[in-house]
């Protein structure tokens, strides 16, 4: 180590000696430190030779050194400061503390194509992170550490590997990713987020316009570490985080009291099914009470060939608990930065490895950067970035519901009745049929989990690069011109490897497959742009840009699949049994641009903002050209009214523009427009088209053509390998224009007590529409669908900041405090012509969340009707009323987060509350368990009882056989007691006849598994609040004292511990099964399945030197 | 400065021809992954597919043959939703015919012909199943976005006419000789057949307005169907079981729906019903042993044999699923024959439209006076070829194989027990339940016998048999839901709600009190 130490100041040094050679002429050589008013060094001040443009600027530690002669002026200047100016003496070192600027707070914040602005010019809402804040707690994607830092940015994170968060912004999914200027196509695990300085969130399309109808919904700007290129010479910074996952917030409620079966009945075969007497294949948790009495299990020994009896025991209480390990995940980052006088330079690698709490299941992340300035002359600068990232995993999950997923098989759908550590289940396979047969308890739906998480694989690789060179030539102190090339690629490949005696939806046959997607994207822009800066008579100021982009796009992708497999085990497309099944994808676009901006100041009094684009696209029904414009306004209004002492700063903020939109789509996925219906998967005219019938479409960024507006026949091969051709069955209005979106956005900033409260607030309505709508027709035109230019929406939306230091620096305690708070609404304000309801149930002025779903048929005073037994038999479960009702809203009324930060001298502890109120979902878990008889809650109270009496009862069981038996659950409510059929009105669903109808309370006893899968088949039963509250995050920090450090070659050092989703607040039990942050920010009707989602627990060291 | 050009523009310069512009952007608005048309013989082909009606799916639960007694996978409810949609098949009808006459054919052309077909089969079902639709202003994409609907009878007579210009233009067609279709799944391409098939069709869809023959007698329904059956030359009807328009199932591409990858997961899911099987005992019917099995408890536990036709048991329709199932559990009910329909990929081809029910149909006419004839003979004949489409000698044996408990392996021979079943078409025909005694029993008759006849065979036509005729008789419980009642039509598609509701509320109005009601009498019911 301190070998190393020597060497790397042999290198520094070395270094420095070489690059600074013109350092050492001069009169006298003095320096000297700036600090803040709480003597905290400020880096980047400018400190200048009045007179003169002789300048530098201070160090990361505030320093600065310089040259001058005795007598000479130095002027120190920062924004947000008052500027200082310093006569030299005798003395070679000068401590100088700035005064923060009060009056004006000149915060600057990167805007759309990397323009920096100071934000007391700014029109609109936007709101920066630091990069820096994330990568102390960091999440293994990086955007995720966005939730709750930014009022009315969501991001509905998963805890899947590769599972991509949906972010979304003001309720629109935000795709539109932007590093330093330029957008990338990017799925943010590409992102390195140790090289990414600042997240600037742009949240609405004024701020976003100038970058096309690709930010109608915002956009993320996010800005990489360059170098400080104040500090000359080598720095060397570390990043490194290890972080465990351990402990769940959410986890499936499942009972261990009764063991799989049907009719409360069980006995293993052959695990195939169908055998008259074994209900041991596809079967439900309604089997047996777990009581020890002997019956044939997968695992009984077989005695003259007859399958014994072993004891029925719940020998598997804790499977899927036993079956997940602690995951873990590792990151390590490396950045050089190597300054001169006339360049910067940095260079960094990263890597990434997540080790799944899922047995068996990884994924690791490579990235390097490079970024390189310099300037040849004061007015000519050159830059270069370039970024690589590789994503790769030989195994990562697929959660979607169904055989692929381990939560069906351990959570929903099997017993307690097997033991996932039994030694022949962890064996996988049968003997002497490796990898042919798997072990199990049943080999027609479920599968044994190591099998399902070692053997049955899929593999990931997905490279990424980005970069761009640009040169920029300062024509004079008002013009520069820039011309940028960048280039967004990747190209991904996706294998499954299924096994033999694997059987997922649609592939039943148990002979494996072998599956490749592939994908390439390439993208390229173009931009010319010319920036302006002219003041005149010291009022009026004009500055902006103009320019041009052209970029294109090409994207190919294939999806090839064996149909199965001759010889196990080989997976080969030349090992496919029957003809491979194979299907293509090409597209392009083009798309010219040119762009122009004006920011006018008028004195300390108003900046009036306009930008305007014209696109030339190739992504509609025709070539198009058309514009989007906007404009904004923003007035310090402290600036020039005498406000109370108290305030410090207020700023009023206007803004308005016009968005237009394409037919393209952000994402695309595996085999669009395909053909292939061999393997039971949805076919049709589609990008997301996914040719097999069971897990999930990966999708992946793509923003091209999605050719929706034009017209075109479609093939298949419905039968024996024929080619059947089928009519467009969409119709398209003549001339389709570009969908819109107008946005006016309304907002304040204040701040408080010299700064140190801070409030803004933002109101926006969006109005959406005439939008490209493809509209249901009457099917009676020989077509399904109409593309036309309707339908009109509006959004409502509302958003608080409150930043706060309620103690500051008081004996060396700080205390930071940041609320956000957001809420939006949208209800339809014009229908597609002629109709009078749109999507069959919602009319003009509705809320366009509103959520159909099933409900029981009730009596006018609020009881469930029941079925009527027909001859005394049957009966006694909830009518059903075959018209969808009104559930409530799937929106959240509003969302909320608090961020504390609390630090006393070099330890700080920062903790983060957020959550969601209001809104409805339906949990699928849920209704899948309590169906099943998986579910706690059937094990439980009055189902429990009924359960048990069934079992009891059952002849098969051998308990208390009674041939009579008709159940004993009695179901609430009542039954109609006249013989009268209700009659419902097709369109409400209203009871017509209840007059008719006479009542008597529900005597009629049902079997529960009956009663429980009719029931919980209704919407109404499964519906759940989408209330909750986590605690996020929490992070205590160190930094090591300067004093500590300075004998070690070590500038900066500090170790974070922290934990991650550390808390679910969620009020009803029933429900804790699912952890909404997936699903809080979309308008989803029915969760999915998911993993467990888990606490993570990390440790984070950063050094630098 | 030059040097610094050379390293920093070159690969700027580089990078743009790289990305350089070839093709237009009138080129780049194309989709080049789907054609923009194709031929006729593949619309044909994609139309053909989309007339199959499998076996295996609701309708045989609207029928009664074979139901559920698992709600977790479907249940025996008449809580009908919308009918089937052919809207979008005739529009590719309409495409076909326009692209057989792009390439070349003259005006009447075997697509044309066909064509007609298709439009009459299409129309006429969806009409059965849902009452008024729209058909004249139908078909028209742009050109009428909210078409109107036309009355079922308009329907049916237009829906007559096109069979008739159907058979006309095959015959023209056949006669000029050299003839033929691409893309046809059932006959590659013989018209003949495809005549054969238009002219059943039609006795079929006569027969649907089984009570209107008096009643609008401006249809000329009886003269109609007695035109085709007195003049074979004019109207060549099914000669035998040879000429049914079937659907074949083929492995790997087209797995008949039970097979032994599903066995594990349906086979015990589903039971027979007792309209059906109750029948076939009734009638010491054979055909039992071929479709079902006989119920395991009254042969493992009560030690019936297991060719009694006591053995064999179907559940009530109408009974709650609980208890259905709890006794499907307990072996009290007769599943489908495993060795039939679950030992192979390819199960039996599914009739469409066939000479078993054709003669049935034929019978049906002369027993109700609408032609001359001896009902007799088609009857039995009908029968008949019922039996030799399951393998059944009219006088010999066959073997029966019924799964036996406990075993691991659906296609393996050797886990059936097999039973030589003697059959003897007299003992059989003379039973007074058999016999055909003429007059209303007769009537009851051939629809009993073209109910069996059409087990797992042409979709719905059992359950529209059953709403005219009410043969044979269905029953209703909690199991059936719709407040213990069969439900009499399916509802219009949802998108007429909202995209044609002016036209869909004067229709709801006109015909069933302004309510889309399952439980509402269409026209040709009444």
């Amino acid at each position: 180590m301190k070998q190393l130490y020597v060497h790397f100041r042999t290198l520094i040094t070395a270094l420095l000696l070489c690059l600074s050679p013109a350092l050492l002429f001069g009169q006298i050589k003095i320096g000297g430190t700036v600090t803040d008013e709480n003597k905290q060094p400020l880096p980047g001040v400018s400190v200048t030779l009045k007179g003169t443009t002789k300048g530098t600027v201070t160090d990361l530690n505030g320093r600065f050194l310089f040259t001058v002669e005795k007598g000479q002026v130095l002027s120190f200047r920062f924004l947000g400061y008052v500027p200082q100016e310093v006569t030299i003496g005798d003395q070679a070192n000068y401590n100088v503390t700035l005064i923060a600027d009060t009056k004006s707070l000149n915060e600057v914040v990167v805007t759309a194509l990397g323009v920096k602005k100071e934000t007391r010019r700014i029109g609109y809402a936007t709101q920066t992170v630091n990069g820096a804040d994330l990568t102390t707690a960091r999440d293994p994607n990086p955007i995720n550490g966005l939730i709750g830092k930014v009022a009315g940015l969501s991001v509905g994170a998963t805890s899947e590997i590769l599972g991509v968060p949906n972010v979304t912004i003001r309720g629109n999914t935000v795709s539109l990713y932007v590093v330093d200027g330029l957008p990338i196509n990017s799925d943010t695990f590409d992102l390195s987020p140790d090289d990414i300085d600042t997240y600037t969130i742009l949240k609405g399309p004024a701020a976003a316009a100038l970058y096309g109808s690709r930010a109608q919904y915002g956009a993320i700007l996010i800005t990489t570490k360059k170098g400080n290129s104040n500090k000359k010479g080598l720095t060397v910074d570390i990043n490194s985080s290890t972080v465990i996952n351990k402990g769940f917030t959410a986890f499936p409620r499942i009972q261990n009291k009764f063991g799989p079966g049907e009719n409360t009945y069980y006995q293993f075969v052959d695990g195939r099914g169908g055998a008259p007497g074994g209900v041991d294949s596809d079967y439900d948790v309604w089997g047996p009470y777990f009581n020890g009495q002997l019956i044939p299990q997968y695992d009984s020994p077989i005695v003259n060939g007859v399958r014994q009896g072993t004891p029925w025991t719940a020998r598997g209480a804790n499977n899927l608990a036993n079956f997940l390990r602690t995951g873990y995940q590792t990151n390590n980052d490396i950045a050089l930065t190597a300054n001169g006088d006339n360049y910067t330079t940095r260079f960094s690698v990263s890597q990434q490895h997540q080790n799944s709490y899922i047995p068996f299941q990884y994924l690791d992340v490579a990235n390097a950067n490079f970024f390189a300035s310099f300037n040849p002359t004061s007015r000519l600068k050159f830059e270069a970035s370039i970024d690589f990232n590789r994503q790769t995993t030989d195994n990562y999950p697929d959660v979607q519901y169904g055989p692929n997923s381990i939560i069906y098989n351990m959570a929903i759908w099997t017993g307690a009745d097997w033991d996932v550590n039994a030694p022949d289940i962890k064996g996988i396979w049968q003997p002497g049929k490796v990898g042919v047969a798997s072990v199990f308890e049943e080999y027609t739906r479920y599968h044994n989990p190591w099998f399902l998480t070692k053997i049955w694989t899929r593999g990931h690789t997905k490279n990424d690069t980005y970069g761009y060179i640009s040169g920029n030539y300062k024509i004079d102190n008002h013009l520069n011109v820039t011309l940028k090339n960048q280039i967004s690629t990747y190209n991904l490949l996706h294998t499954e490897n299924l096994p033999y005696s694997a059987h997922p939806y649609g592939r039943e046959g148990n002979q494996g497959d072998y599956r490749e997607d592939r994908r390439d994207l390439f993208e390229n822009n173009t931009l010319l742009t010319l920036n302006y800066d002219y003041t005149v008579k010291k009022f009026l100021n004009l500055s902006g840009l103009v320019g041009g982009n052209l970029r294109s796009f090409k994207y190919n992708s294939s999806w090839v699949s064996t149909d199965y497999l001759n010889v196990p085990g080989v997976y080969a497309f030349s090992n496919s049994k029957n003809p491979i099944q194979a299907t293509s994808f090409n597209s392009a676009e083009r798309q010219l641009s040119i762009f122009g901006s004006l920011d006018a100041s008028f004195g300390k009094f108003v900046t009036l903002s306009g930008t305007f684009r014209l696109e030339h696209s190739s992504a509609l029904q025709n070539v198009a050209t058309y514009y989007y414009p906007s404009v904004s306004a923003a007035t310090v209004i402290s600036d020039y009214i005498k406000l109370p002492e108290f305030i410090s700063f207020l700023k009023a903020r206007f803004s308005y523009a016009n968005i237009r939109s394409d037919a393209t789509s952000t994402t695309i996925g595996p085999a669009p427009f395909s053909t292939i219906s061999a393997f039971g998967g949805s076919r049709g005219p589609s990008l997301f088209d996914n040719p097999i019938g069971y897990g999930t479409t990966y999708n992946s960024p793509y923003n091209g053509p999605d050719y929706s507006l034009l017209s075109s026949y479609s093939t298949g091969k419905p039968y024996n390998n024929q080619t059947a051709g089928y009519g467009p069955n969409s119709l398209f209005e003549k001339d389709i224009k570009t969908s819109t979106r107008v946005n006016y956005e309304e907002g304040f900033d204040i701040k408080f007590l010299q700064n140190r409260l801070g409030f803004s607030g933002t109101a926006f309505q969006y109005i959406d529409g005439p939008r490209i709508l493809d509209n249901p027709i009457s099917t009676a035109t020989g077509y399904t669908d109409e593309l036309i230019n309707a339908l009109k929406t509006k959004k409502t939306g509302y958003e608080l900041s409150l930043s706060g230091v309620p103690v500051k620096d008081l004996n060396g305690f700080t205390w930071n405090v940041l609320v956000n708070w957001s809420t939006y609404k949208e209800v339809y304000l014009e229908l597609p012509p002629g109709q009078s309801t749109y999507n069959t149930f919602f009319q003009k002025g509705d809320r366009v969340d509103k959520f159909y779903g099933s409900k029981f048929v009730r009596t006018p005073d609020g009881q469930i009707i029941n079925s009527s037994p027909k001859n005394g038999i049957g009966g006694g479960e909830p009518l059903v009323n075959p018209v969808p009702q009104y559930m409530g809203h799937l929106d959240p009324n509003y969302t909320w987060s608090i961020y504390n930060n609390v630090r006393y001298k070099s330890w700080s502890l920062g903790f983060q509350f957020d959550g969601s109120v209001g809104g409805v979902t339906a949990d699928y878990v849920h209704n899948k368990t309590m169906r099943g008889g998986a579910n706690a809650l059937t094990a439980q109270g009055a189902l429990g009882d009924a359960r048990y009496q069934d079992w009891l009862h059952f002849p098969a069981n051998n308990q208390q056989p009674d041939p009579n038996y008709k159940g004993s659950y009695v179901g609430q409510g009542v039954q109609v007691s006249n013989g009268v059929a209700p009659n419902f009105d097709s369109k409400t669903g209203a009871v017509l006849n209840y007059g008719a109808l006479q009542y008597a309370t529900n005597q009629t006893p049902a079997f529960v598994q009956e009663y429980a899968s009719e029931y919980y088949n209704v919407t109404e039963a499964n519906l759940m609040s989408k209330t909750y509250a986590k605690l996020r995050e929490v992070t205590i920090a160190y930094d090591f004292p300067k004093e500590w450090l300075q004998k070690t070659f070590i500038t900066k050092a500090s170790v974070s511990v922290y934990g991650r989703n550390l808390l679910y607040f969620y009020k009803n039990p029933e429900f804790k099964d699912v952890d909404l942050d997936q699903y809080a920010n979309s308008r989803t009707t029915l969760t999915g399945i998911q993993s467990p989602s888990v606490r993570s627990y990390g440790v984070n060291l950063k050094l630098s030197f | 400065m030059k040097k610094i050009f050379r390293l920093y523009l070159l690969p700027a310069l580089m990078l743009l021809t790289v990305s350089s512009c070839k093709k237009s952007y009138e080129d780049l608005t194309k989709n080049p992954n789907v054609p923009q048309t194709v031929p006729a013989s593949l619309l044909f082909n994609g139309i053909a597919n989309s007339m199959v009606d499998f076996p295996d799916n609701e309708n045989e639960i609207y029928c009664q043959y074979y139901i559920y007694n698992y709600n977790y996978y479907g249940n025996n409810t008449y809580n009908f939703g919308s009918g089937d949609n052919y809207y979008t098949t005739l529009k590719n009808v309409l495409l076909m015919e326009q692209q057989a006459l792009t390439a070349g054919s003259p005006a009447v052309n075997p697509y044309s012909a066909l064509g007609k077909f298709f439009r009459a089969y299409f129309f006429s079902k969806m009409s059965l199943e849902e009452g008024d639709i729209p058909m004249t202003e139908a078909l028209k994409g742009l050109g009428n976005l909210t078409p109107k609907y036309d009355s079922q009878k308009v329907v049916m007579t237009q829906c007559l006419a096109w069979l008739d210009g159907a058979n006309s233009d095959l015959a023209t067609l056949i006669a000029a000789g050299g003839n033929s279709v691409g893309g046809d799944i059932f006959f590659n391409g013989d018209l003949t057949k495809w005549q054969k098939t238009v002219n059943a069709f039609k006795l079929r869809l006569l027969l649907e307005l089984s009570k209107k023959a008096t009643t609008d007698a401006d249809m000329n329904i009886p003269a109609q169907f007695a035109a085709i059956v007195n003049d074979p030359a004019k109207y060549p009807l099914m000669q035998s079981a040879a000429d049914n328009l079937l659907y074949t199932f083929v492995s790997p591409t087209n797995y008949y729906p039970m097979s032994p990858d599903n066995f594990g997961q349906n086979g015990s899911r589903q039971n027979t019903s007792q309209t059906y099987v109750q029948l076939l005992t009734t009638l010491k019917d054979p055909r039992v042993y071929v479709t079902a099995e006989p119920a395991r408890h009254f042969v493992d536990d009560l030690h019936q044999s297991p060719t009694d036709f006591a053995s064999f048991v179907g559940a009530d329709p109408g009974l709650d699923l609980g208890v259905m199932y709890s006794n499907a559990g307990l072996g009290l009910y007769s599943f489908i024959n495993r060795k039939h329909y679950y030992s192979t990929y390819t199960g039996e081809p599914s009739i469409q439209i066939g000479y078993e029910e054709q003669e049935f149909n034929i019978a049906e006419g002369i027993n109700r006076g609408w032609v001359a004839g001896n009902a007799e003979t088609h009857y039995i004949a009908a029968i008949q070829a019922s039996m030799a489409y399951y393998s059944i000698p009219t006088t010999g044996s066959f073997t029966a194989y019924f799964y036996r408990p406990g075993s691991t392996d659906v296609t393996n021979i050797g886990n059936y027990d097999t039973y030589t079943i003697n059959t003897d078409w007299a003992a059989y025909y003379a039973q007074a339940a058999v016999k055909y005694a003429g007059g209303a029993t007769g009537l009851t008759q051939i629809l009993q016998q073209k109910y069996l006849a059409l087990f797992r065979h042409s979709g719905l036509e059992s359950y529209f048999t059953y709403r005219r005729t009410g043969v044979p008789t269905f029953t209703t419980g909690p199991g059936t839901s719709n407040g213990q009642r069969i439900a009499w039509r399916f509802q219009y598609p949802s998108s007429e709600r909202t995209a044609n509701t002016a036209n869909y509320n004067t229709a709801l109005q006109s015909q069933y009190a302004g309510n889309d009601d399952i439980n509402g009498v269409m026209w040709l019911l009444k």
